[in-house]
């Protein structure tokens, strides 16, 4: 491939594996729990009812670590997509692939921030 | 594949479109599992971007959050989900398991003094702290 590395691109592979980690140890949890194990009726639908899931919300240290969890992860998939298009035949995109993935990590960014702390 | 004559003349080996599924006429078990661990990638911002859109309708109020519920009740959306988790499970299978390759790549990463930790204990480790993890978040999830 002929592109250069930008000076920015560190940052980008940090936050990919930064999101990596965190990715792999807590997304299949939450996938099982509220979107399989709740509507196979393995655990209460209470529990993800908007009074419960409010309720949670109200606590700072649950919108922190769903910030940690949202942001970071919206990162890992956004360098991994960036270079899945390229490999499947995209190659002639490869210089703006990395401005639509990583811009839109930073408006999911903005869009979390935005969710947790100003709407709620 | 566009090559500019100008500023390099190295060869490149022609590549198919669909070298994941067939490489120089054969299936490359390899090639096809690296795409699948690359495309975990899209099932995770799936997931993300559906987790973030129920939080913000949370702010909606009671009737839009159930509504939300309500649909996702589905055959469709829980065979998303279904096929979701095995991506992601894919990913942490394939993430954490990178290691154990550099702790047996070289010299390794964790030392005591002088030795090499087995790399056997690097999984341990890191497949350890993926259930430490879950866990903890499902124990938080159903008692907080």
């Amino acid at each position: 491939m002929n592109y250069k590395e930008h000076k920015s691109e560190p940052f980008w592979w940090g936050m990919f594996s930064q999101g990596g980690v965190i990715a792999a140890l807590l997304i299949p949890i939450h996938i099982f729990l509220g979107g399989i194990a709740v509507h196979l009726g393995l655990i209460d639908a209470e529990l993800m009812s908007h009074e419960r899931l409010t309720g949670l919300l109200q606590n700072p240290l649950v919108k922190l670590y769903l910030c940690v969890l949202l942001i970071f992860t919206l990162y890992h998939a956004a360098h991994r997509i960036r270079f899945t298009l390229a490999e499947i035949g995209l190659h002639s995109l490869a210089k703006v692939l990395p401005f639509l993935c990583y811009g839109g990590a930073l408006v999911g960014t903005a869009v979390v921030l935005y969710i947790l702390w100003v709407l709620f | 594949m566009m090559l500019d004559s100008e500023t390099t003349k190295t060869y490149t080996r022609p590549i198919s479109k669909a070298w994941w599924l067939r490489d120089r006429g054969h299936f490359n078990r390899r090639y096809f599992m690296f795409l699948l661990r690359e495309l975990t990638s899209v099932f995770v911002a799936l997931y993300v971007v559906l987790f973030i859109y129920e939080i913000f309708l949370l702010t909606k109020g009671p009737d839009a959050h159930a509504a939300f519920r309500e649909s996702l009740n589905s055959g469709p959306w829980i065979a998303f989900h279904i096929i979701a988790l095995l991506f992601a499970l894919y990913h942490s299978y394939t993430w954490l398991g990178l290691t154990t390759k550099m702790q047996a790549a070289g010299r390794g990463l964790v030392k005591i003094g002088t030795k090499t930790l087995p790399p056997i204990l690097i999984a341990l480790g890191s497949y350890g702290a993926w259930i430490v993890a879950t866990i903890i978040i499902a124990y938080l999830f159903l008692t907080l």
